[in-house]
């Protein structure tokens, strides 16, 4: 367990060296890859210095029994251990995260691979519908055996990605495998799977990634127990406040959605025009804005900018 | 006037594969979509018949698995302007009497090949009058 200390101590020392500033909060990330339940259900992991693989390894779904929630299997119990250990060394001092588990069909994906999975939703619908289920069966045996150890004081909770905290339970759902389906699939797979996933959460965030997937924002807006919508516009896209976006955030504000919008494109100045519009449109109560770390004098430009202007902005934006 | 086509089914059953079957459901959207009028038959027992039925007319195939397809080649009816269609690739082509035949080289090809189709008829708004084209994954993933 010297490794936590290290990750622990090494955390530490960022806090210690870093000013937290307007609504983010320490939260230290303890990770084995995006969507690691696929590890618990059977994948190897293949680890690279930046980055993790899930190695595919369903030839045939007849031959993999029914998803289980199974507290012996290797990666989950090392993930778990290295999750307890680090909360304790954290001692309250900084949030820990809920591990980014995923769900449904990225699950599936990464235990089959996405080629074979386009023909499986084409050869074998009724086998992928039940294998869904399954995997959103034993989703919240692991996010309950993290969220008991993680939890706040006040049962709050965080979730890894995006540095989102909410009282409850909190999580990023998505469906990066859904730029591969189109509108209908995704209706008839997935969007009845997030609507019982987001039902036992209490904070909703869900992840859009690219522009492959913005054909299923309808779909994703019906479902009423997604909080809020983070877009991403694709590697190395351009940040959220790209006037083009307009389209996927009004019909997202008009689901009464909230938006988390990183903000990257250009230098402060920039942001702060980028975010003025944002917040003359759409108002400062339903709006995140994330920013990377940046220098201490453009920060205290951005937030002295954001204190004075940006409070109880009743935006344009009309359904 | 409305537009009208007929899908044509094999009497045996050697088109009703699920990723052809899988097609068929996307052209039918398709083809309404795009103002058809739909009928669907089963092929005449002998296929020289198939002239008779009247209309424009879709049949999906599986080179070397489909008697229907086996017949047009024999006969000269469906000549192949390019390679006969392989692994995962299709062949689309326009032949007498207002069919417009998808050929795969296998099921995944003939999926492919109506995808095309569809395609085609997305952008045309209709069935394109005349086909003659092929093609296949460069590489396998």
């Amino acid at each position: 367990m010297d490794k936590c200390r290290k990750i622990v101590g090494r955390f530490r020392n960022w806090c210690q060296n870093t000013e937290i500033l307007g609504e983010s909060f320490p939260n230290l990330s303890v990770d084995f890859g995006p969507g690691s339940i696929a590890a618990y259900l059977g994948c190897e992991i293949t680890w690279q210095e930046r980055t993790v693989w899930f190695n595919e390894f369903v030839e045939d779904w007849a031959d993999i029994p029914a998803f289980e929630f199974n507290p012996d299997n290797k990666w989950y119990k090392k993930h778990i251990e290295v999750v307890k250990k680090c909360a304790e060394l954290a001692r309250g001092d900084f949030v820990m995260t809920i591990p980014d588990l995923m769900e449904n069909l990225d699950v599936l994906v990464s235990m089959r691979g996405a080629q074979n999975m386009i023909f499986d939703l084409i050869d074998e619908p009724e086998i992928i519908e039940e294998r869904i289920r399954q995997v959103n069966d034993v989703y919240f045996n692991y996010y309950d055996s993290f969220y008991d150890i993680i939890k706040m004081p006040d049962n709050s909770s965080a979730f890894t990605v995006f540095s989102i905290w909410g009282p409850g339970k909190t999580a990023k759902l998505q469906c990066d495998f859904s730029a591969l389906m189109s509108p209908q699939q995704f209706r008839d797979f997935v969007q009845d799977s997030l609507r019982q996933q987001a039902r036992k959460l209490d904070n909703v965030l869900y992840h859009l990634d690219g522009p492959d997937a913005i054909k299923h924002v309808d779909a994703l807006m019906e479902i009423e127990e997604i909080d809020a919508l983070q877009w991403t516009s694709g590697d190395h896209g351009p940040d959220g406040t790209l006037e083009d976006w307009y389209e996927i955030y009004d019909k997202a504000r008009a689901a009464g959605k909230s938006l988390w919008i990183k903000v990257y494109s250009g230098t402060v100045d920039d942001w702060i025009a980028n975010c003025e519009r944002l917040v003359k449109r759409y108002g400062s109560d339903c709006l995140y804005f994330y920013f990377n770390p940046m220098p201490m004098a453009d920060a205290r430009k951005l937030l002295d900018y954001a204190e004075k202007n940006w409070s109880n902005i009743k935006g344009d934006f009309r359904v | 006037m409305n537009k009208k086509v007929t899908i044509l089914l094999s009497r045996t059953g050697e088109n009703h594969k699920k990723r052809i079957l899988f097609g068929l459901k996307r052209i039918r959207q398709t083809l309404v979509q795009n103002g058809y009028e739909l009928y669907q038959e089963t092929l005449p027992e002998n296929f020289a018949e198939y002239r008779n039925i009247e209309g424009e007319k879709i049949y999906v195939g599986i080179a070397e698995q489909d008697s229907f397809i086996a017949w047009l080649e024999e006969n000269e009816l469906l000549i192949y302007h390019s390679t006969k269609p392989g692994y995962e690739g299709m062949y689309l082509e326009t032949i007498p009497a207002r069919l417009t035949l998808v050929v795969g080289g296998d099921e995944t090809g003939a999926l492919y090949g109506l995808l095309e189709l569809i395609d085609r008829i997305d952008e045309e708004g209709e069935i394109p009058r005349e086909i003659a084209y092929s093609d296949a994954p460069v590489m396998k993933l």
